[in-house]
């Protein structure tokens, strides 16, 4: 068994150092590259929590509704055929697929959008 | 800026104008990766003039404009009544081993985040966006054909539908997919707007490229992805949600400063035209989907490792969000 605190307690650390001792001591012109480096920390971090479980389920549903199989990559890319070809726009199934997708997206890369835009993940 | 380029720049504006010439307090402004800038204090026989140089940075790969096209630009949209720097002299590549001008330097700053929060600058923010408006007309006043402006390509077909098909054309060769990008391009090809004329389109007209004072506007920045378009598809990148630095809610629409009704009266004041909420929301829709191809390229610019930056890294990151507006914006919503 890994030794805790474990890589997800360990980043949460560091981006509490950053945040809270590391950027008030800096001038303004060099916060930028802290805030960067501390919001990149936190997709990495929304990335580990996740682990490869959600991508898994993604896929199962993908190859459900395009009804064959193949890796999470290459349905996403019938998907992205099957919406260039406009066989997508009068399918709901596709479309709430595309929907969840999207925004579990965005739940690791930006989750501040949903909550701006008062958007949950359910 | 090294002494013998400082040297060189002060020995060629003597031959250019006949006059003695000095440079003062150079200094490096922030640039980017396509060119950089420089302040200096010029003095011209009896003249102070003070200036910003702008060069084309010494590894420049991007397939941007040259300083020369841009300088053009920039006379032809001052000779317009655009408020620019002024354009002074255009320099001779020999003269640094890279193209360069000069031009008068505007007061103020350009950082859009302190602009939407700091309200003692440009204090009138209703003004300050039917300027921007006005500002937007005066640049889509000018229209091809241009002897001055010959390096600009007149596309043969609808520019929304131009990029249309480059997107796509880019994603079929690109490694991962973009389903939700795909169902914006598809959207805005449904809906493509009947062709108007060409005119000088700015593409990059956004709170962080317009400099304030604690009067108001008092230049319009760079002109280095300018192109014959269609006149509304500067207001809708203007209109995006991506450059209201983190402000929300209609009355700060416009960049994070102002309202859209705002932008178009000021917009009709010069042009006679009073654009409509929607006609320009499908430009609002281009331009997400444009910056969310634009933001792919800029993380490639990283993960391919051609130029390794935690900026262009985390670029990438933004296509997500953008993905999702795009998809509210066109209808289709969980």
């Amino acid at each position: 068994m890994r030794i805790q605190p474990d890589g997800i307690n360990l980043l949460d650390t560091v981006i509490k150092v950053l945040r809270d001792e590391v950027l008030p001591s800096l001038a303004a012109e060099q916060q930028y590259s802290v805030r960067m480096a501390i919001n990149a920390i936190g997709i990495a971090r929304r990335q580990l929590v996740r682990g490869d479980a959600g991508e898994a389920q993604e896929q199962a549903l993908l190859a459900e509704l395009l009804g064959t199989g193949g890796s999470h990559a290459e349905l996403s890319w019938l998907l992205a055929q099957r919406i260039r070809d406009g066989r997508a726009k009068d399918n709901p199934a596709l479309r709430k697929l595309l929907w969840q997708l999207t925004l579990q997206r965005v739940a690791e890369s930006a989750p501040r959008y949903l909550q701006q835009e008062n958007l949950s993940l359910l | 800026m090294q002494q013998h380029e400082q040297q060189a720049i002060e020995n060629w504006l003597a031959g250019k104008t006949g006059k003695p010439v000095a440079l003062h307090n150079v200094r490096s402004l922030s640039g980017g990766a396509i060119q950089e800038n420089w302040a200096a204090d010029i003095d011209l026989g009896d003249e102070k003039i003070e200036a910003v140089i702008r060069c084309d940075a010494p590894s420049s790969v991007s397939d941007s404009l040259s300083r020369g096209q841009e300088f053009a630009l920039l006379k032809a949209a001052f000779a317009n009544g655009v408020t620019v720097p002024g354009p002074l002299w255009l320099g001779d590549a020999a003269v640094l081993g890279r193209e360069f001008f000069i031009m008068r330097r505007a007061a103020g700053t350009a950082a859009g985040h302190k602009l939407v929060r700091d309200l003692s600058l440009a204090k009138d923010r209703p003004a300050l966006t039917r300027q921007l408006g006005r500002e937007l007309a005066r640049i889509h006043s000018i229209t091809p054909p241009r002897d001055d402006l010959d390096f600009l390509a007149v596309p043969e077909q609808h520019p929304a539908l131009l990029f249309i098909e480059e997107s796509r054309r880019f994603l079929d060769d690109y490694h991962s997919a973009f389903p939700a990008l795909e169902w914006g391009l598809n959207w805005l090809e449904d809906h493509l707007p009947a062709l108007e004329p060409l005119c000088l389109v700015h593409r990059d007209f956004r709170t962080g490229n317009y400099m304030v004072d604690g009067s108001g506007l008092t230049a319009v920045l760079d002109w280095e992805f300018t192109a014959w378009s269609q006149p509304l598809e500067d207001l809708g990148w203007l209109c995006a949600r991506c450059w209201r630095f983190g402000q929300s809610g209609d009355e700060h629409a416009v960049g994070g400063i102002g309202k859209r009704d705002d932008l178009f009266s000021g917009y009709a004041e010069v042009s006679g035209r009073l654009p409509s909420a929607s006609e320009v929301y499908y430009w609002e829709v281009f331009a997400h989907l444009r910056w969310a191809m634009i933001a792919i390229k800029q993380g490639e610019r990283h993960l391919s490792g051609a130029e390794p930056s935690l900026e262009l890294a985390l670029t990438a990151h933004i296509v997500p969000e953008l993905e999702l507006h795009i998809l509210r914006m066109t209808g289709l919503e969980g």
